[in-house]
């Protein structure tokens, strides 16, 4: 605004990085497909060994820079990705029973070999922690000891602004303050991505019925159930609570509610108290159905008749407290997985 | 494949490279093309206006470096910074403020943001000064002042924006030329505070020598603007000579540099003072006032805080802002107002203490203190000199008017661009229907109070746009504010100046209060007394009293001596609030006299070395 009206003017904001390349990616495929005992058991296995370097990732500028400028993407390390993958299946037919099951799983380790920025103890790109040796996207956490029940537990831990019912968090490196130094890596597992999914498909048919069953699972990765809900830091003036701040935080006669305290000291950080394992089965599909014979069919004129009951998402096995332990991103969504029952008929004519 | 579809392939293909062979016979030197969707430095960079173009897109990179000043008076004892209404992420929108701490202590680790946006605004300016110095290279004698100018503007940011991070930080990181890379930067260490001092200096010279006397345009700077902050440069490295920086292991404080700076800069206030014809708003006369309760007629010292007062002379240098629809305007009434306007959210207001700073127009000192007393109380409003007794606050200094709302003071409503009629501010009432005098109104909506008072400064008194459309210049540098820097310059050096005196009077006189009585300005101590007195209360909001606090080493004076009870902020009702300093050890006091160097980038950065505090 010059003078009463609007002007426009222009800014630099772009710094060039005029030694940016491709990625490169090289890569070893060792593959197997078997078939045994006449074909019944069949197996397919691979092993792959990926390793990228100069990966084109956003770049890391000074503080005197990024007020002005958007960092240039930059050549900025190589990161190898090693993993298994296997299918195994096995298909036979009894009399007049048929059957079929398959299971896939897949296996994929990460760890970063070279990153020509600094990486501190805390470094993340793209919201994944960065280390080298590690995985992309390590878990880096506080350890938990516990909620503290008394001003003993209090006194008894590293003096860390806690109060009766605050979570404690433990001293690692015993310099007698809690800070990121305190916090731990767990090289074997991510908090983005799961390192092992596998499912398990199977289906057997007898006369006319047919039952099938998919099962989805994966392992290897921990997150933190924090989100909106669970929220132990409430506003001072307004506040939309849930039934759980009513049973859950931490109080002189509520010392086991699985929250800390209300507006308690430092229980809102990542640390092991919120940490779940997001291991988890679901029974991704169940189906059970019943064809009408073809001599039957033929009374009626009809060239197919099946009648199926079926079910999504019927059941998830998992520790998570969270609402589904495959999601990514968002932990404040509020819709869950959903649950489907269906019957139906199908009717060829 | 047969023949129908064979034909039609060698078709397309002969099509196609028909159009190749057409397209590239149209563009012979297809790699040395200028690029059509960013500015190529050969075909920029040609002309004036092109010099012009880029110095309006460093403004507006630096405005949001100043223009929410006021969240900074949290550092002060009588505005209380809750929150901020900063967008993060969008600097127009304050993010260079959105990481800051207002608090009165605690707030060095802060501001990380802040570092990083104030060197945003060191490269753009630098930006156009290097690009416009080389245009003055080959420029025509016609065009050459003009390209200065610009380079005039440009330094005078650069030099406000130095300005700023050597009073946070201290010794900071000087960059004078555009970067092309980070490896330039990545191992830049801290050059002492003389030094960078010395470059500010240069820049703010240069820009008072090329500067025209006014500034070409409203929100462009003139000569005024570039001595002003070249005084307030020198008075505040004056009073760290003075005072002492101990926090700053690189420097020395030196008696002599002390009284020398304090002339100079009582020189240069005098030069904006006398040669340039500049006066008050509204020549100073302190105006109309209504009866409490009222608000039709508002004292001068309100309106210099609206857009009425853009384009006057007092605001020697302010930040412009467009109303509805520009996309550039500011958010003071959301920042100060409650949801009774536009849905306003109370971030700042002013804090129970002040009040007792309005005197009385009548003594021409202090008021009677007044008694805090909660209104549910029998005779509350009644009492004499209650807090919650509008009577006490009549005879005051119109700039309390001007300035705050205590309980049943009255402002515009105003609701989806239309006014809602007056609106009484009653504490601890929200939105509820209330009987003045036979009249029914809603009360004030907010919660963001919690001393009792809410401010009117800077809240627009008719309806029309929303809270983030205001169209406000936020002054940076107000000629109230020269007067007084003169007389605590003269002050320090020679004590009690006549002209001074006036100049401190003047002031008052905005507020309808009386001259300084002979004790005031009996001896220099009592003179600092009355001009701390006015800077308290014609400054309010304005960001200025935190900075003024660190350079006369006023903590302990303020908030007590370390390990000692602090100070427990009160309201009209009489709780206790909040206490601040309660047993605050010196480093408590040391981290809040000089900010701490963001540690994530002296991670990336070995050279760069910390404040002793924040070791």
């Amino acid at each position: 605004m010059i003078g009463g009206s609007i002007v426009k003017g222009f800014v630099n904001r772009k710094l060039v990085n005029r030694n940016l390349s491709w990625e490169n990616t090289s890569v070893f495929n060792l593959g197997l497909d078997l078939a045994f005992l006449n074909n019944r058991l069949s197996a397919e296995i691979d092993y792959y060994n990926r390793l990228t370097t100069g990966m084109n990732r956003p770049s890391d500028m000074s503080l005197l820079l990024t007020g002005a400028y958007d960092a240039p993407r930059k050549n900025i390390g190589n990161l190898r990705n090693k993993g298994i993958e296997g299918n195994l299946t096995w298909r036979d037919r009894k009399g007049e029973l048929n059957y079929a099951v398959s299971i896939n799983a897949s296996y994929n380790r990460t760890k970063l070999e070279q990153w020509n920025e600094f990486l501190s103890r805390t470094s993340q790109n793209s919201g994944n922690q960065a280390f080298i040796g590690m995985p992309y996207g390590f878990l880096y956490t506080y350890q938990a000891i516990g909620v503290a029940q008394t001003w003993q537990d209090v006194y008894n831990a590293t003096p860390q602004g806690a109060s009766p019912g605050d979570i404690l968090r433990k001293d690692i490196n015993g310099d007698g303050r809690i800070d990121d130094n305190d916090k731990v890596a767990y090289p074997n597992i991510q908090r983005l991505r799961p390192t092992t999914n596998f499912s398990l498909n199977s289906n057997v048919s007898w006369r006319g019925f047919d039952l099938s069953l998919l099962l989805q699972g994966s392992t290897g990765r921990k997150d933190f159930w924090l989100n909106a809900y669970n929220n132990t830091s409430i506003g001072a003036q307004r506040y939309a609570f849930n039934e759980l701040h009513l049973t859950n935080p931490w109080s002189t006669e509520n010392r086991n509610g699985g929250w800390p305290r209300l507006n308690g000291n430092a229980n809102r950080e990542e640390s092991t108290f919120w940490l779940d394992n997001l291991n988890y089965l679901r029974v991704k599909n169940l189906q059970l159905g019943y064809s009408l014979p073809t001599m039957l069919l033929k009374k009626i004129n009809l060239s197919s008749f099946r009648i199926y009951v079926s079910s999504e998402n019927l059941k998830t096995f998992t520790s998570y407290r969270g609402l589904d332990p495959e999601l990514q991103g968002n932990r404040s969504d509020a819709y869950p997985l959903t649950k489907s029952y269906s019957a139906g008929i199908n009717i060829g004519i | 494949m047969d023949m129908k579809k064979m034909i039609s392939k060698i078709v397309a293909v002969s099509v196609l490279a028909v159009v190749i062979a057409i397209a590239s016979s149209c563009t012979p030197n297809l790699l040395e093309l200028e690029p059509t969707t960013e500015l190529g430095a050969n075909v920029f960079w040609k002309t004036e206006d092109d010099a012009t173009f880029a110095l309006q897109g460093a403004y507006s990179s630096i405005r949001p470096l100043f223009d929410r000043d006021y969240y900074l008076d949290g550092h002060g004892e009588y505005v209380r910074t809750r929150g901020t209404s900063a967008t993060s992420g969008n600097l127009r929108l304050g993010d260079a403020y959105q990481d800051g701490n207002f608090n009165p202590s605690g707030y060095g680790g802060a501001f990380v943001k802040m570092w990083r946006y104030l060197y945003g605004g060191i490269n753009r300016a630098n930006y156009v000064i290097e690009n416009v110095d080389k245009m003055l290279l080959t420029a025509s004698p016609a065009s050459k002042p003009k390209l200065e100018t610009i380079v005039g503007e440009a330094k005078l940011l650069r030099g406000m924006v130095y300005f700023r991070l050597i009073s946070m930080w201290g010794d900071v990181p000087y960059i004078s030329k555009v970067i092309n890379d980070n490896s330039e930067v990545s191992s830049l260490s801290r050059l002492p505070i003389a030094q960078v001092k010395d470059s500010i200096m240069a820049d703010f010279t240069y820009a008072f020598d090329k500067l025209p006397v006014k500034g070409s345009a409203t929100g462009r700077a003139g000569k005024p603007a570039a001595l002003a902050f070249r005084g307030k440069l020198q008075l505040y490295w004056a009073s760290w000579n003075k005072f002492g920086w101990p926090e700053l292991d690189t420097f020395k404080p030196d008696a002599n540099a002390a009284t020398a700076a304090y002339n100079a800069a009582a020189d240069d206030f005098k030069a904006v003072i006398n040669n340039y014809g500049l006066s008050l708003f509204r020549n100073g006369e302190p105006g109309e006032i209504d009866s409490l309760g009222k608000a039709d007629k508002l004292p001068n010292y309100y309106y210099l805080f609206t857009p009425i007062a853009n384009n006057d002379g007092e605001i020697i240098m302010g930040f412009t802002h467009g109303g509805t629809g520009t996309g550039q305007g500011e958010e003071l009434m959301r920042d100060v107002a409650g949801r009774s306007h536009e849905g306003s959210q109370c971030w700042v207001s002013p804090r129970y203490e002040i009040a007792n700073r309005y005197q009385s127009t009548i003594t021409g000192d202090f008021a009677p203190k007044l008694i805090p007393i909660n209104a549910a109380n029998a005779g509350a409003r009644t009492t004499l000199n209650s807090a919650v007794n509008p009577n006490s606050y009549k005879n005051r200094d119109f700039r309390m008017k001007s300035s705050i709302m205590w309980d049943y003071e009255v402002s515009v409503g105003m609701i989806s661009l239309k006014s809602t009629g007056w609106c009484p501010f009653i504490y601890k009432t929200w939105n509820v229907p209330v009987v003045i005098d036979g009249i029914s109104y809603t009360t004030y909506n907010t919660d963001g109070s919690n001393s009792g008072y809410v401010f009117r400064k800077f809240l627009r008194n008719y309806a029309g746009q929303g809270r983030s459309d205001g169209d406000y210049n936020f002054p940076v540098m107000r000629l109230a504010d020269v007067f007084l820097m003169y007389a605590e310059a003269t002050n320090f050096t020679k004590g009690p100046q006549a002209d001074a005196i006036a100049l401190v009077n003047r002031i008052r006189r905005r507020g309808n209060l009386p001259a300084l009585k002979a004790d005031k300005t009996a001896n220099a101590d009592a003179f600092f007394a009355a001009i701390e007195q006015e800077r308290i209360v014609e400054l309010l909001g304005e960001g200025q009293r935190g900075f003024d606090l660190r350079r006369w080493r006023a903590l302990e004076r303020v908030w007590g001596p370390p390990y000692g009870i602090g100070v427990w902020t009160i309201d009209t009702h009489g709780a206790n609030i909040s206490q601040y300093y309660q047993n605050a050890s010196e480093l408590v006091y040391q981290q809040n006299y000089i900010f701490r160097i963001p540690t994530a980038e002296r991670d990336r950065n070995p050279n760069l070395s910390q404040n002793r505090p924040w070791l």
